[in-house]
């Protein structure tokens, strides 16, 4: 297999932000550095959990990361895999907390965010319940589309995974599936309101 | 100071956390004392949380197929097929001799069963969940037998679990489509294909195309051609089906080589196909 490597962070973070190539060879990359993700299951696993909570874990920090260098958030104060290490280990903590809340778990002192609070960014799960149950009404298509969307993806890469004849159709087809998801979010103010108090 | 309308424009800003302390702080007094700057706030929140839940169902699937393919060491995190095939394989062999040396010493049948199920049975009903996989081998003739594994495992080993399963995924606990997708995802395709036995409304594209990935994976091909093959006939799923229905044809006893090769074909010349590469590959294979 082809070994991916990135000489300065730099590199990994355009990567990430790339075609959809470059990004899952980004995401490839992390799979074959041993610091990366064997780093994060071999933690989980001396931190008392299974192999099964290592992966849970590196998937929550991955999808994390992603976020934060896809919004702007990590802005190359400390090593990207440092940066990495302390989400997971952050992840790690949050895993435990949600699997065995009664257990006291150490507080860290480094969160995901070395510049600051993680909490705009991180979505709660009393959110995401309430949020999973307005995206039911969005449609599988549209949940797709606006997934791609939002990471990012360009309307030649949209159309090209979705078949659509030209890159204006994708634009379209985007674009109606955002407003659904606004007037899905509008017709619902209690869940709104609701989401006022979860944050 | 900033005034009225401007601080709409901050409202993206605020929340990806990314205002500075002290606008951040002015921005926080504004809202206190304006209801709809207040909405809008939450409006946006909400909009854009919601975008990233789906944008994380993306990024799970293909995160969950690097776990199957590149990062799991050897052994863990691979397929029950890749894990047991050799298994698999001496129990099928041992069972074709059995069964052959059966219906030579009887004499009573001397042919076996042409196909496994009966053809047109309803989708929805087919008893064919109920059937151990291990059974399926014995009712290839014995001369295909190995044409029929070969075939089979190429089938296999062109299979990959597609990310836009996982759109499935982030809905209600209770909901049946995300049991059996969870199901499957934990791999246990059976329980996926009892609970999809009826497609729940208004999802009946995400179910049928879950189904028929967890027919494909519990080793039921036949079963799996024709939920592919109905959604081949349009909607969302339509590429994924076109190559995952040739795979599952592939995999099934006495396919028709020549129609399945015309479909390969056809499949890899469309540059535009999101399986072309993977057409391409399977057709250098020279099935």
């Amino acid at each position: 297999m082809k070994q991916i490597s990135y000489p300065k962070d730099t590199d990994l973070v355009s990567a990430l932000k790339g075609s959809e190539i470059e990004r899952r060879q980004a995401l490839q990359y992390f799979f074959q550095n041993p610091r990366l993700m064997k780093w994060v299951l071999k933690y989980v696993q001396v931190q008392g959990g299974s192999e099964q909570d290592g992966k849970d874990v590196f998937e929550e920090s991955f999808i994390l990361f992603e976020r934060q260098i896809r919004t702007g958030n990590y802005r190359g104060e400390s090593s990207l895999e440092t940066y990495f290490h302390g989400i997971a280990r952050w992840q790690w903590v949050a895993f435990r907390r949600k699997k065995r809340p009664t257990e006291s778990v150490e507080m860290l002192s480094t969160t995901p965010d070395e510049q600051g609070s993680p909490e705009k960014i991180l979505i709660s799960e009393e959110r995401r319940i309430i949020l999973s149950n307005l995206m039911t009404q969005v449609g599988e298509r549209c949940r797709k589309l606006i997934g791609l969307f939002q990471l990012n993806y360009s309307m030649r890469e949209i159309r090209e995974m979705q078949g659509y004849s030209s890159d204006q159709v994708a634009a379209n087809e985007v674009h109606s599936c955002r407003e659904k998801l606004k007037k899905v979010i509008q017709q619902r103010p209690d869940l709104l309101e609701a989401l006022k108090f979860n944050t | 100071m900033n005034t009225g309308d401007n601080w709409y424009s901050h409202i993206e800003d605020y929340n990806l956390g990314q205002l500075p302390a002290d606008l951040k702080a002015q921005f926080e007094t504004a809202m206190r004392d304006d209801e709809a700057l207040q909405a809008a706030v939450a409006t946006h929140r909400a909009e854009w949380e919601m975008q990233e839940l789906m944008a994380e169902n993306l990024l799970r699937s293909q995160i969950r197929e690097q776990f199957e393919t590149l990062g799991a060491p050897p052994g863990e995190g691979q397929s029950w097929w890749a894990k047991n095939w050799k298994y698999i394989l001496t129990a099928v062999v041992v069972m074709i001799v059995v069964v052959y040396g059966i219906l030579q010493t009887s004499k009573k049948t001397p042919e076996t069963p042409a196909h496994i199920l009966p053809q047109g049975s309803p989708v929805d009903t087919t008893p064919s969940v109920q059937v151990p996989i291990a059974q399926t081998p014995e009712k290839i003739p014995v001369e295909d037998a190995p044409k029929a594994q070969d075939r089979r495992q190429l089938a296999m080993s062109s299979y990959r679990i597609p990310e836009s399963l996982s759109g499935v995924r982030g809905q209600a606990d209770e909901d049946t489509l995300a049991l059996a997708s969870k199901a499957f995802f934990d791999k246990k395709y059976r329980i996926a294909v009892r609970l999809l036995t009826n497609l729940p409304e208004g999802e009946t594209q995400d179910a049928l195309s879950l189904r028929a990935h967890a027919y494909f994976n519990s080793g039921n091909y036949a079963a799996a051609s024709r939920d592919f093959l109905a959604l081949e006939k349009g909607g969302i799923y339509r590429r994924e089906a076109e190559w995952f229905g040739l795979l599952a044809r592939m995999a099934m006893p006495n396919p028709d080589q020549k129609t399945i090769r015309l479909e390969l074909d056809k499949i890899r010349r469309q540059p535009n196909h999101p399986f072309a590469r993977d057409a391409e590959k399977l057709w250098r294979t020279g099935f």
